[in-house]
C-alpha cells in the first residue's frame, strides 16, 4: 500500500493488476516446479504490458528476475517470461535509480537500522540503495548492522521446516539489532520483517520493525 | 553410511550447546573479516574467480582425457596410479600395499578422501594403525570425533577442552591451556612418529595432468613430512581434482588460501611429481595415486550436478553460512558440513540418508556470493529438492525420489491451484483474513513458528481489496 | 580388479551429457601484475615478514659473517648444509663456534642428521613476489628434509632472482618441462591454528625461518 502511496505521490501512474496471486518462489524452492510454474504462468500473463514492474520485496523481485529464465525453459510462455523478468524492480531500486527521488524528512529524530534482505542484496544486487534513501532523511540517524548481510533465518518453509535453526539465526540477528541502539528496523522484505518483528515482539523489545515504504512516506508525508 | 536422526535433530543438540555455539559464531565471524580483506579489490576478485571457474570447468569438460594424461605422466615419473570404484576398493588397494610393505604404522596428512574412506577404522580392523599428523585432525582423532570443519577440523572445540583431552591422552602432558605449549606437546609426539612411520597417506588438492605432479597445500609441515620422511608415500584423491596443466594450478593456489583463512599463501606448497630417484637421498621409494570415484561419475553425468565437482575445497562457504555458523560441522552427520556438505553428501551417499540436508538452507545465497569457483549452491539445493520430491526415473541422482510425500504434493497442489486462479485467491485471502487471527499457536506450522516469534497477524482486508478501494487501475 | 574399474570410470565419465563449454580462462590476473627489482623485493620483505619470517639484507661478500650472528644469536650447537654447493664452499673452509653437519657425504643417513640437527641452510632457485615466499628445488646434494626438519631453516636468496609471479616463474623456467622429484614454495615457518585460531608458530616443520637476503 505505502509503496503504491510513495509511486503515485513521486507522480507515476500505478497499475495494480488484481488478478496477481505469488511469483511461485515457495514451491519453485521447496522443490515443486511444476507447480511453481503454473502459478508462475498466472502472473506473466498479467505483467503483458511494456511498463516497469515494480516490487516491493526483495524475494519476490529476485524470483522472476533470477529464476523465471531458468523456470519458464522451454514453456510457450518463455518469451513472455523473460521480459517481464527484464522489467522488474525491486522499489528502492526504482526509487534511487529510475525516479532519483530527493526526499524532505518531516519527522522527529531517530535512529534506526537497516536489514538488507538475502534476495534483494544477492539477487537484485540492491545493498545501497535503502541506506541511501534512509541517509536522505536529515533526522533519522542510520547505525548499521555488525552482520548486515548475514540472513534473517526467515527462509519460507525453512522456519517451519528447521524451526530451531530459523530461531537461532533470528535470535542472533534480533541481538544485532538490539545492539545498535535503534529505536526502529527498518527492511525491504516482508517474510524477513514478520519473522525479525515476531522475534521483537516475542522479546518484548522496545524496537520495533518497519517496511522501508511505509517508514518513508511515513516521514515524508504532508500530513 | 547413515547418520545418527536427522539433521534438524542432531543442530538441536547442537544449538542447546553454548560452549559449541560460541565457539563457532567467533572463529567464523573472524574467518569472515580476513577473507573479506583479501578480496577488497573487486575487480580482481571478479576476474580472478572467473579464472578460476573456467579452469575447473574445463578441467570436467575434459575429465576423462585429463585423468588418462594424468595417468600417463604419473607412471612415466614412476608413480604408481591405482582406480576405485568404491571407498571399499580404495581401502583394499591401500592395505594392499600396505601389508606388501609389511606395514604396522601410517602417518596421516590432512585428507577429507580419507573420511570419506572410514580408512583409519578400515586398517585398525586390520592391524595397522593410521595416526593423524595434521593438529586439527590429530586433536579430533583423540576425541575420538569427526572433523567438524574441513579446513579446521577442531574448531568446534576450545583450548579447555584440548588441554583437558591432551592430558588424558598424552602421557606426560603437563596440564596447561596456552596453544604454544599444547602445539609443542603434538610436535613431540608426532616427530617421533614421523620417523618411525612405515608409510605416509595424503590427501591431494590438485592433481596436474600435464605433470604428473601432485600438489599440497599447508601450513603446519606435516603434509611435507608424510610425503618426506616415511618410506612409501600414498596420496589419496576424488576423481574430481584434477587440473590439466600447471598454469591453472597459478589461480587456484591463489583462490584457496584467500577464501579458506584469509591468507596470501599457505606456508607450504609441495609439489611432488616422482618417488626418490637414483642418487637422491630421502624422499619415498613407492609413491602411489589412488584415483576415487564413489558417486562422482553420476554427478558428473549431468551438467547442472556437474558443478558440484569445481569445488576446490576451501571450507569458505561454511564460514559465510548462517547455518553453520549456528550449529557447526556435526550437525550435518556426514564428512563434509556446511554448504559444500548439503549438495555433495545427499549426492554421493544418497538423497535417503541425507536428503533432508537439503532443507536446511534459507536459499540465502550467502555462498554463493563468496564461492571462489561459482558453485551455484543455492540453485543446486532447490535441484536437489526437485530431485528428492518429485524424482523423475531417469535422474543420475543417487535414490531420486525417495523423499516423495503425498500429502506435501497435495499441498502444493492445492497451494498451486488458488494462486493460480484469481477467484479461488480472492476468496481464500478473505477467509484467511477472517479466520487466520483465531487460529490457535498450536495449529501445524503457527507451532514452530511461534517458538521464539508472537503469532503473525492475518489483514482483515486483503491488500487487492484495499488497493481498489483505492482506487488504483486494474489494468 | 584395478584395469576393470578404470575403464568403467572412464567409461562413465564419456557417457556423461555434455553442458555448456567451459568458459573461456583469461590469465591476464595472473601476469599483469609487474613490478620494478625493487618493488619485488620490498613485497617480498613485508610479506613474508608479516608471516614471522625473519629477515636480514646483506650482500655476497658479508652473508657468512651474517649467518654466523643469526647462529650465535639463536644459540644452534650445530649447522646442517651442504658444503659443495657455491654457499657452502664459502662457509665449509673457515672456523665457525658451531659444528658442521655436511647433508652431501657420501654415504649419510640423513634422516638421522636431519632430526639431529639444530639449525639448517641451504639455497634457493629464488623468490616470487605477489604471494611472497621462496622457490626451492631440493636435489641429491641438497636433500628435501634439510629445509623441513631441523627447527631453525636459514635460506639464501639472492635478490635479483625474485620473479613477479609464481605463474612467471614456471614459464621462464620451463617447469612444465622438467619438474624435480619435489618443488616448494615455502613462505613462512612452520604455523597452525587449529586450536581456538590462535597463531602458534612452529608444529611439525621449522620454527624459524631465517632469509638472507643477497643484495647486487
Ligand atoms: S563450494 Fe565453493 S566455497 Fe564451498 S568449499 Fe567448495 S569451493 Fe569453497
Amino acid at each position: 500500500m505505502a509503496g503504491i502511496q510513495l509511486l503515485q505521490r513521486e507522480g507515476v501512474r500505478v497499475i495494480y493488476p488484481q488478478g496477481q496471486s505469488c511469483c511461485g518462489q515457495p514451491a519453485y524452492n521447496s522443490g515443486h516446479r511444476a507447480d511453481a510454474l503454473k502459478v508462475a504462468r498466472q502472473q506473466v500473463k498479467l505483467f503483458k504490458k511494456d511498463i516497469p514492474i515494480v516490487l516491493p520485496s526483495g524475494s519476490c523481485a529476485g524470483m522472476m528476475f533470477k529464476h523465471y529464465s531458468e523456470l519458464f525453459e522451454g514453456d510457450p510462455l518463455e518469451k513472455e517470461a523473460t521480459e517481464v523478468a527484464n522489467r522488474v524492480f525491486e522499489l528502492t531500486e526504482f526509487l534511487v535509480h529510475v525516479l532519483k527521488v530527493d526526499l524532505k524528512d518531516k519527522g522527529e529524530p531517530v535512529k534506526v537500522t537497516w536489514h538488507g534482505s538475502c534476495h534483494s542484496q544477492r539477487e537484485m544486487g540492491v545493498r545501497e540503495e535503502p541506506k541511501e534513501l534512509l541517509r536522505q532523511l536529515e533526522s533519522v540517524e542510520l547505525q548499521e548492522l555488525k552482520r548486515e548481510k548475514e540472513c534473517c533465518g526467515f527462509g519460507g518453509t525453512f522456519a517451519v521446516r528447521q524451526p530451531e535453526v530459523s530461531a537461532a539465526m533470528v535470535e542472533d540477528k534480533t541481538k544485532d539489532i538490539s545492539d545498535t541502539g535503534a529505536s526502529a528496523v527498518v527492511s525491504g522484505d516482508c517474510g524477513c520483517l514478520m519473522n525479525i518483528t515476531g522475534t521483537l515482539e516475542a522479546k518484548q523489545s522496545r524496537v520495533k520493525g518497519q517496511h522501508i515504504a511505509e517508514f518513508l512516506l511515513e516521514r515524508t508525508d504532508e500530513a | 553410511m547413515k547418520p545418527e536422526g536427522t539433521f534438524r535433530q542432531r543442530a538441536k543438540e547442537a544449538l542447546a550447546d553454548k560452549e559449541l555455539r560460541g565457539n563457532f559464531r567467533r572463529a567464523m565471524d573472524s574467518l569472515m573479516v580476513k577473507r573479506a580483506n583479501q578480496f577488497s579489490d573487486v575487480d580482481e576478485w571478479t576476474r580472478l574467480r572467473s579464472l578460476g571457474e573456467a579452469v575447473r570447468k574445463r578441467t570436467l569438460e575434459k575429465l576423462p582425457d585429463l585423468l588418462e594424461k594424468l595417468e600417463t605422466n604419473c607412471k612415466k615419473n614412476g608413480i604408481q596410479v591405482h582406480w576405485a570404484e568404491t571407498t571399499d576398493e580404495a581401502n583394499q588397494i591401500i592395505l594392499a600395499i600396505l601389508q606388501r610393505r609389511g606395514a604396522k604404522k601410517v602417518v596421516k596428512g590432512k585428507s577429507m578422501v580419507s573420511e570419506e574412506m572410514h580408512l583409519n577404522a578400515f586398517l585398525g580392523e586390520h592391524g595397522i594403525t593410521a595416526l593423524e599428523a595434521d593438529l586439527g585432525e590429530y586433536i579430533v582423532q583423540l576425541a575420538e570425533q569427526m572433523p567438524s570443519h574441513i579446513i579446521m577440523p577442531a574448531i568446534h572445540l576450545n583450548r579447555r577442552q584440548i588441554a583437558d583431552l591432551f592430558k588424558k591422552k598424552i602421557d606426560g602432558f603437563e596440564y596447561t591451556e596456552s596453544a604454544v605449549e599444547m602445539t609443542a606437546a603434538a610436535r613431540e609426539v608426532l616427530r617421533r612418529e614421523f620417523s618411525e612411520a612405515d608409510a605416509g597417506l595424503s590427501g591431494v588438492n590438485m592433481a596436474v595432468a600435464e605433470t604428473g605432479t601432485i600438489v599440497l597445500v599447508e601450513n603446519e609441515g606435516n603434509g611435507r613430512m608424510v610425503t618426506t620422511v616415511p618410506p612409501v608415500h600414498i596420496a589419496v584423491t576424488g576423481i574430481d581434482k584434477i587440473v590439466e596443466n600447471l598454469e591453472d594450478v597459478t589461480p587456484i593456489l591463489s583462490l584457496l588460501p584467500r577464501s579458506a583463512t584469509g591468507q596470501d599463501i599457505t606456508t607450504y606448497v609441495n609439489m611432488i611429481s616422482s618417488p626418490r630417484k637414483e642418487g637422491e637421498k630421502d624422499g619415498p621409494e613407492e609413491v602411489h595415486l589412488v584415483l576415487l570415484d564413489n558417486g562422482r561419475t553420476r554427478i558428473h553425468a549431468d551438467p547442472e550436478t556437474r558443478q558440484t565437482l569445481q569445488c576446490i575445497r576451501c571450507g569458505a562457504c561454511m564460514n559465510h553460512c548462517p547455518v553453520y555458523t549456528k550449529v557447526g560441522g556435526h550437525a550435518y552427520g556426514g564428512v563434509y558440513p556446511g554448504p559444500i556438505g548439503k549438495i555433495l553428501t545427499p549426492q554421493i551417499e544418497g538423497i535417503e540418508p541425507y536428503g533432508d540436508l537439503t532443507s536446511a538452507s534459507t536459499l540465502c545465497n550467502a555462498c554463493v556470493e563468496i564461492c571462489p569457483v561459482k558453485i551455484p549452491i543455492a540453485q543446486m539445493l532447490v535441484r536437489l529438492r526437485n530431485e528428492a520430491a518429485t524424482g523423475c526415473p531417469e535422474s543420475s541422482v543417487k535414490e531420486a525420489g525417495v523423499k516423495k510425500s503425498t500429502v506435501e504434493d497435495m499441498v502444493w497442489k492445492g497451494w498451486s491451484t488458488s494462486h493460480s486462479s484469481p477467484a479461488a485467491y480472492s476468496m481464500m485471502t478473505a477467509v484467511l483474513g477472517m479466520t487466520g487471527n483465531m487460529m490457535p499457536k498450536s495449529a501445524p506450522m503457527l507451532k514452530e513458528w511461534t517458538s521464539v516469534r508472537a503469532k503473525p497477524k492475518f489483514a482483515k482486508k486483503s491488500l487487492h481489496r484495499m488497493v481498489k478501494k483505492l482506487g488504483v487501475d486494474d489494468e | 580388479m584395478s584395469n576393470a574399474a578404470r575403464d568403467r570410470i572412464l567409461g562413465r565419465l564419456r557417457q556423461s551429457t555434455p553442458g555448456p563449454k567451459a568458459p573461456v580462462s583469461d590469465f591476464s590476473i595472473m601476469e599483469e601484475r609487474q613490478w620494478s627489482p625493487e618493488e619485488r623485493t620490498n613485497r617480498l620483505v613485508e610479506k613474508m615478514g608479516a608471516v614471522n619470517t625473519e629477515i636480514h639484507q646483506t650482500t655476497a661478500d658479508d652473508w657468512p659473517l651474517k649467518l654466523a650472528e643469526v647462529i650465535k644469536v639463536k644459540q644452534a650447537k650445530n649447522l646442517l648444509f651442504a658444503k659443495t654447493t657455491w654457499a657452502g664452499e664459502r662457509i665449509a673452509s673457515a672456523q665457525q663456534e658451531f659444528d658442521f653437519l655436511f647433508c652431501d657425504d657420501a654415504d649419510v643417513n640423513i634422516k638421522d642428521l636431519a632430526f639431529k640437527a639444530e639449525a639448517s641452510l641451504t639455497t634457493t632457485l629464488g623468490g616470487v613476489a605477489d604471494a611472497a615466499a621462496l622457490v626451492l628445488w631440493p636435489t641429491p646434494v641438497e636433500p628435501r628434509l634439510v629445509s623441513l626438519v631441523p627447527p631453525i631453516h636459514i635460506a639464501l636468496l639472492e635478490e635479483d632472482k625474485i620473479s613477479n609471479s609464481f605463474a612467471e616463474v614456471i614459464k621462464t623456467g620451463d617447469w612444465s618441462s622438467n619438474m624435480p622429484t619435489n618443488a616448494l614454495l615455502v613462505a613462512g615457518p612452520s604455523k597452525t591454528a587449529d586450536i581456538e585460531q590462535e597463531l602458534t608458530y612452529g608444529v611439525h616443520g621449522p620454527k624459524e625461518l631465517v632469509v638472507l637476503l643477497i643484495k647486487k
